[in-house]
């Protein structure tokens, strides 16, 4: 008995022998400074000496800075657009892909390839389109078109939405593979039902396909959400938050606080609120699947 | 009993003999080995030092320096690592893993002296006699509580620089103040080109540039030291007047036709050297580029912005070398340091249009036309007293940040002149009240 209780123990000190390396890697890497992340906001730290305890100052500059304010609204357009135009692109994309027979892992490879492209240059190549000066603009009035103009960067109240264009470009495609798949799950059995009940395109899909992919739907739409108050690569890369913050979001303000700025503890309260959002859009995430069934 | 334990012992034993004699037999052993004639050489160990392609050619005269520190001491090896910002410098001086000699601006630098990050060098500059020749002002840019914390890297002014024949073609001349310039860019802007072009959208912080010219125009030299660093307030009438007027200026279209964010200093660049635009604010940095142009380029001083003021030309350092407090090996690193102070690094420097704040006969090296002129023209702006004060080496910590990233929001109208600039001052109090500032006494 004592043998087998020996054998087990050393069986069990193995295993966790494997799961050192990995543990000590979360322990320093995630777990502490997430720790460590819930009390530099409220300190005075400029990112080199030692952070100093401020208590709620913080906290209040963060209601009094209008360029949070900014920075929310900015990331509350990017989740809009990012849920509409293109999640119905990505849809209707996938719901022609998944009717085709012949070449649907050539269209879905083209579709995807954007997603493949590095940040850095997918906002280089758009800056390039978008330049005033030599961009789609120049060849359009080479056309004869140069009635078209489009602003791109030009007008900041518009900036986010061109610079929103250029992050759809590069990731609608992964919404694409997502939905597809899912569709290529749906019980095909009764759309020929409906079809046989003389139901049309529009009411097949609204109420035999989308009622199907509704928990793929619901989770693409809720990293989607939470993506887009993490919003970062591509505003920096196109515009770094300008012009005079039109274009700035929580990440990026956050980001220049504690780097350029020198003001870290002041951008860990940013970044703190950024997590409050994540947190609350998750629990509202939980409250629908647990209390209206939306489960995935 | 189990045996396997004492077994696993040994192997660890061994195991870590073998990870300590490795690892005494890399870069910092400091083991001693006898040269050829029996003479004991010199320790044998590796210095940690900034990419010499970190800004291409503008930093080449790294590699020189290197080579010759490394054909002087065989035993010791010069390992080249880059640090593509300063922030990924800033977090590995944080990790403790910065290289040994760093380049780090002044106020970053004084910033991260007073965390301990760096070393004194008043002994080495005794040692090694480096302000023997070196302009006061441009060491005392890396003075901090009386401490020499670094060695400036180079001297550079703001100038406008011009299509020399589009002036010709049309008759114009240089506009030394705001009155002038005024008369002139709607003249410009008639023919169809843009008077200035200018971009930020890859580096708002060049917009301080503007900052740096218009307070040192209407300020002047002693004026722009008062205001960085005395008693002059950013809220004065004749500061709100002049950004006010640049404000007025850039949405009159004058600059890049108010589209300056949407592109960026190359793109801005372009449009010059196409002739779509007539002058560009730029540093004396930027003298030496090989651009071709197929019309001629000449500068000149950036006109005043008073009304009948006489042309200023900002200057200051552009960067500078400093020791890591925690460098194993401070001496080599010092001695590393005065190779930058050799003549053929003080060449290389020069011939790239980033002068080494030294006094030394430029006259005597093989320097583009352009680069001579420079040089001339800021000889004798500095011995007339018309020589500035740049923003960025000497102007209040907080007061830059925002020159460096929020001057749009002036000239598009998102806040008021008196507004921005009250927050500036506000700005240039806290620094003070904390010690921030670059001391009057140093200028």
């Amino acid at each position: 008995m004592a043998e087998v209780k020996k054998r087990s123990r050393l069986k069990n000190a193995r295993g966790w022998l494997f799961v050192l390396p990995g543990l000590l890697f979360h322990i320093f890497a995630v777990a502490i400074p997430a720790v460590l992340s819930l009390y530099l906001p409220f300190t005075e730290w400029n990112g080199l000496s030692m952070p100093t305890f401020n208590g709620l100052d913080n906290f209040k500059q963060l209601f009094h800075d209008s360029i949070v304010g900014a920075a929310f609204l900015n990331n509350i357009k990017w989740a809009l657009f990012w849920v509409t135009v293109p999640t119905l692109f990505a849809f209707f994309l996938a719901y022609l892909l998944n009717k085709i027979k012949r070449g649907q892992t050539v269209y879905q490879s083209i579709y995807f390839s954007t997603s493949i492209i590095t940040v850095t240059v997918a906002g280089q190549i758009w800056l390039w389109l978008y330049n005033p000066f030599s961009g789609m603009n120049f060849y359009l009035d080479k056309a004869g078109v140069g009635f078209i103009d489009i602003p791109g960067l030009t007008i900041p109240s518009l900036s986010i939405f061109f610079v929103l264009i250029a992050d759809m470009w590069k990731g609608f495609g992964g919404n694409v593979v997502w939905l597809l798949a899912a569709m290529t799950q749906n019980d095909k059995s009764l759309e020929e039902a409906a079809k046989i009940d003389g139901a049309g395109r529009f009411r097949i899909i609204w109420n035999i396909i989308l009622p199907q992919l509704r928990p793929t739907l619901v989770i693409v739409t809720m990293l989607t959400v939470l993506n887009s108050f993490g919003a970062f690569e591509m505003v920096y890369v196109m515009t770094g938050g300008g012009p005079a913050h039109a274009t700035e979001t929580l990440s990026t303000y956050y980001y220049k606080l504690s780097t350029t700025g020198r003001q870290a503890g002041y951008g860990s309260m940013v970044a703190l609120l950024q997590t409050f959002i994540a947190v609350v859009l998750i629990a509202v995430y939980g409250y629908l699947r647990k209390k209206k069934g939306w489960d995935v | 009993m189990n045996h396997r334990f004492p077994k696993l012992l040994t192997v660890l034993a061994l195991a870590s003999v073998f990870a300590l004699s490795a690892c005494s037999s890399s870069s910092k052993d400091g083991k001693a080995n006898g040269d050829a004639n029996g003479q004991e050489a010199e320790e044998s160990f590796t210095l940690k030092v900034p990419d010499a392609e970190i800004w291409g050619e503008e930093s080449s005269a790294l590699q020189t320096m290197y080579d010759a520190y490394e054909d002087k001491h065989p035993n010791i090896k010069l390992e080249q690592v880059t640090m593509k910002d300063d922030q990924t410098l800033a977090a590995a001086l944080v990790s403790g893993e910065a290289t040994d000699l760093m380049l780090m601006d002044p106020s970053a630098a004084k910033e991260r002296y007073k965390s301990n990050y760096l070393a004194p060098l008043d002994a080495y500059y005794s040692k090694y006699g480096w302000d023997a020749t070196m302009y006061k002002w441009a060491k005392n840019a890396y003075v901090e509580d009386d401490k020499a914390i670094g060695i400036p890297w180079n001297y550079e002014g703001l100038i406008l620089m011009y299509n020399e024949s589009m002036f010709k073609d049309n008759g114009w001349t240089i506009p030394t103040d705001y009155d002038e310039l005024m008369a002139l860019v709607p003249k410009i802007k008639a023919k169809g080109i843009m008077p200035f072009a200018w971009g930020s959208s890859d580096n708002p912080g060049v917009d301080d540039w503007w900052v740096t010219s218009i307070v040192n125009g209407v300020l002047g030299p002693d004026g722009t030291k008062q205001l960085f660093s005395g008693d002059t307030k950013w809220t004065d009438p004749s500061i709100v007047e002049a950004i006010q007027r640049y404000s007025d200026f850039w949405n009159a279209g004058y600059v890049t036709d108010k589209k300056s964010y949407a592109i960026s200093q190359d793109d801005s660049m372009q449009l010059f050297l196409t002739g779509k635009a007539a002058m560009r604010l730029d540093g004396t940095w930027s003298l030496a580029a090989d651009n071709e142009p197929d019309f001629d380029i000449d500068f000149a001083q950036f006109p005043s912005w008073k009304n009948d003021g006489t042309p200023v030309i900002p200057l200051g350092v552009g960067g500078g070398l400093v020791i890591n407090a925690q460098s194993e090996h401070k001496d080599a690193v010092a001695e590393l340091l005065n190779e930058f102070f050799s003549p053929e690094v003080v060449k290389t420097m020069a011939q790239h249009g980033i002068p080494e704040p030294i006094e030394t006969d430029y006259g005597a090296m093989d320097l583009k036309p352009n680069v001579s002129k420079a040089l001339d023209m800021i000889n004798d702006a500095a011995k007339e007293g018309k020589s500035g004060y740049v923003a960025w080496s000497y102007g209040p910590p907080r007061v830059v940040q925002v020159l460096e990233s929020d001057f749009p929001s002036v000239y598009l109208k998102k806040t008021t002149v008196e507004a921005w600039l009250a927050d500036l001052q506000q700005k240039k109090e806290q620094d003070v009240a904390e010690n921030r500032i670059f001391d009057l006494a140093n200028y």
